[in-house]
């Protein structure tokens, strides 16, 4: 396992680290980052904290500079994550748009689209959103039915998506849509890049059990998007969002390691503040503290033997579905730990907030990109090779 | 390709074979002066080498003290390496305690006393013994060690329990003598609960092996109880479980080479000591964790002595416990954080 960072990447690292302390608002009490309360407020204000990351060339790291990004190598990548997880800096509003839209479109974009969407994305022109899900279709994604029909140089789509995170603050939609009724559920999809502002387009914001509204319900009603907004071939849509998500659940949460690490010292930081004794007095607890740690550095040690491979020209399998399992099942032991350990001022202490607000989130977190059960069903199926 | 070698010539050393044939066979290998220098006669590689060995040594339940010969190795060759040789060829034994204590105190000019009361592997047929030791004549933390030629200066030394069948143990009673110049600083016991935590790795990588092996073959209800979701997701949480044990064990290895590497001579960072206790305590309940789930989904068979699932449950039972069980490295670790979050308040 390569641990080490070269000087020069050292080096960068500090740049990355002195741009962020200078740049980034962080709150006085030593709490994680938390974007303004409003929800227009919070879009804005994450949509500018991109555009500033961009500015200064930390989005985009590794992608070629001929679309806007920095051509640099994926080890950088992994800095600049590692370093804007260490403060718990805001994830953005365009998550979707690096993390899923720019990937796909390097793997198969035309070179026009190549040139014409990701600058556009790294700069927040464009912010995307996601259109997989929907009411039948989450675990079973494969069985999609908003469906595609061919209009001359037109595709006219109707259907409902829905946990469509910032459709409202959207201008673009990456959506999977059935083209061929008749074919096997996984051969009849398509990929289209669908703008957000077309006629027939419903969004319906949903309220979370965090109290916030980042997802939505997206209604279609004969919405005409043209051929050239296309992704990939006619029916191939499955087997390209397949293959980039395995690669981007391996690889997009890389920053939440040092984020969770981030909330492990803070809550130990507010314990010591509120003058709770619990850590001091109660060794049970500080061996759960403990073993919140170890998760998460394993899950550190992960990232690394996955920064490695990547570097070295590997291709990612099944690490995707550990990464995924692994991360958001320590983030909820941490945000389980948290309730325990704050007792009473969980539920009522002002500077518990922060982690009423992990743990409700963290629920979330088992749930969406693929559950725990799906990650498990695809190790004993792909991995282990266990029967059906 | 050095695991596969090792892998290849553990599975034909017999397991039911004296200890030293098949201390003869490892030594032919080179497999005990992997991390002696190459002046003593060495090979002079790091701690990840040694620890593809004893993941093999785990997979195998090999018995014989694979990772105390190492380690003692790398001490000996430092403190008598006039010695070495005889390790290395497999004439002499080499072991390392693994439980209980022991201490340094100073007696005459360049002499000291060493009294512990030890748990020590395969203590009868062993020449040489390495301590990790603590010292009340110095008041840097060290860490220290030694090593003790244990022929001729009658030790008491009597049977342990044995819970291991692979693994005789022994306590061994010590209190004599040394010179003050063979105390070292040297990061053997650390360097132990890593070798320790591969061999869990191997131990649990070969349970769930047997256990994903059954689960395709084993028929109940008209059908192979593999495809059973109950049990696929026990063993996909068994195989991750295994893919942190392999990361746990390879970073701290990785981590003690990098500070050899770097820094010459000098000794490994605090880096390394943390990352031995994170994988000492991450693989000592995850490895038990696996064991228990494959006697659970082997069913009655499981259960069997014949079917032989108890030996690396015992073995991975015995590892466990000595050289700090989970506990102890999450003790140590919770002191670190917040002795650290102390230092760093405001920050």
């Amino acid at each position: 396992m390569d641990i080490r960072f070269t000087p020069e990447q050292e080096r960068y690292r500090a740049e990355v680290r002195a741009w962020i302390e200078k740049n980034l608002p962080r709150p006085a009490n030593g709490n994680p980052f938390r974007g303004p309360d409003d929800e227009d407020d919070n879009a804005r204000f994450q949509k500018e904290w991109e555009r500033k990351l961009y500015d200064a060339g930390y989005s985009g790291v590794a992608w070629p500079r001929a679309y806007g990004g920095q051509g640099l190598t994926f080890v950088e990548h992994y800095i600049v994550q590692e370093e804007l997880g260490r403060v718990a800096a805001p994830e953005g509003i365009n998550s979707i748009g690096r993390e899923l839209v720019g990937p796909i479109m390097l793997a198969i974009g035309t070179e026009e689209q190549k040139r014409h969407y990701i600058p556009r994305l790294l700069r927040l022109d464009d912010v995307w959103c996601q259109g997989f899900s929907e009411p039948n279709a989450g675990s079973d994604l494969a069985s999609v039915q908003t469906h595609a029909v061919r209009d001359g140089a037109h595709w006219l789509i109707t259907g409902q998506k829905v946990w469509t995170s910032y459709a409202r603050y959207s201008n673009f939609c990456i959506l999977l849509a059935r083209t061929d009724r008749e074919a096997l559920k996984h051969k009849g999809i398509t990929l289209f890049l669908m703008p957000m502002d077309l006629r027939g387009i419903t969004i319906k914001p949903l309220k979370q059990i965090t109290g916030r509204s980042e997802f939505n319900e997206v209604f279609l009603d004969d919405v005409r998007v043209a051929d050239s907004l296309r992704l990939g071939a006619v029916n191939d849509g499955w087997r390209v969002a397949n293959g980039v998500l395995g690669f981007e659940r391996a690889t997009t949460r890389l920053y939440r390691q040092a984020r969770f690490a981030n909330e492990l010292r803070a809550l130990i930081a507010l314990l010591e503040r509120s003058g709770s004794r619990r850590l001091a007095e109660d060794a049970g607890f500080r061996r759960r503290l403990a073993a919140v740690h170890v998760e998460i550095e394993v899950l550190r040690y992960h990232n690394l033997k996955v920064v490695s491979r990547i570097a070295n020209g590997a291709t990612i399998g099944p690490e995707a579905s550990l990464q995924k399992l692994a991360w958001s099942e320590a983030h909820q032991k941490l945000a389980d730990l948290a309730v325990d350990i704050l007792g009473e001022d969980f539920a009522n202490g002002e500077a518990a907030e922060p982690f009423r607000d992990i743990y409700l989130q963290s629920r979330a977190e088992t749930i969406y990109a693929g559950t725990s059960e799906i990650q498990r069903n695809i190790i004993a199926d792909r991995v282990l090779g266990l029967p059906r | 390709m050095l695991a596969t070698s090792v892998r290849g010539l553990l599975a034909r050393v017999p397991k039911s074979g004296d200890g030293a044939t098949i201390g003869t066979a490892l030594a032919e290998h080179g497999v005990f002066g992997l991390m002696a220098p190459d002046a003593a006669g060495g090979l002079g590689l790091g701690l990840t080498d040694a620890l593809a060995v004893a993941t093999e040594a785990g997979r195998m339940q090999t018995p014989f003290p694979v990772i105390e010969t190492i380690a003692a190795a790398s001490l000996l060759s430092r403190v008598r390496p006039d010695a070495v040789a005889e390790i290395l060829s497999g004439a002499a034994i080499a072991t390392c305690a693994t439980g209980g204590e022991a201490q340094i105190s100073a007696t005459a000019k360049g002499r000291a006393r060493l009294r512990g009361s030890l748990t020590v592997a395969f203590a009868d047929s062993a020449r040489w013994l390495a301590v990790p030791v603590r010292r009340s004549d110095r008041n840097d933390p060290g860490p220290w060690a030694t090593i003790v030629d244990l022929t001729g200066l009658g030790p008491s030394i009597s049977a342990a329990p044995e819970l291991d069948l692979t693994y005789p143990m022994y306590r061994v009673e010590l209190d004599y003598g040394v010179e003050a110049a063979d105390v070292i600083e040297h990061e053997l016991q650390p360097m132990l609960a890593v070798l320790a935590a591969a061999e869990l790795t191997g131990a649990a990588e070969h349970c769930l092996d047997a256990t994903v092996k059954y689960l395709k073959e084993r028929v109940q209800f008209g059908k192979v109880i593999g495809s059973n979701q109950a049990l696929r997701h026990v063993v996909a949480d068994d195989w991750v479980r295994v893919q942190g044990m392999h990361a746990a064990s390879e970073y701290a290895a990785a981590a003690f080479d990098a500070a050899r590497n770097t820094s010459g001579s000098r000794l490994p960072t605090e880096a390394f000591r943390h990352a031995a206790h994170v994988a000492k305590a991450y693989c000592s309940s995850a490895a038990r964790e696996v064991a228990e789930h494959a006697i659970q989904l082997h069913g009655g068979i499981g259960f069997t002595w014949e079917f032989g699932l108890h030996v690396p449950l015992r073995r991975i039972l015995r590892l466990g416990s000595s050289l700090g069980t989970s506990a102890d490295h999450l003790d140590t670790l919770a002191a670190e954080m917040l002795r650290r979050d102390k230092s760093n308040c405001g920050a």
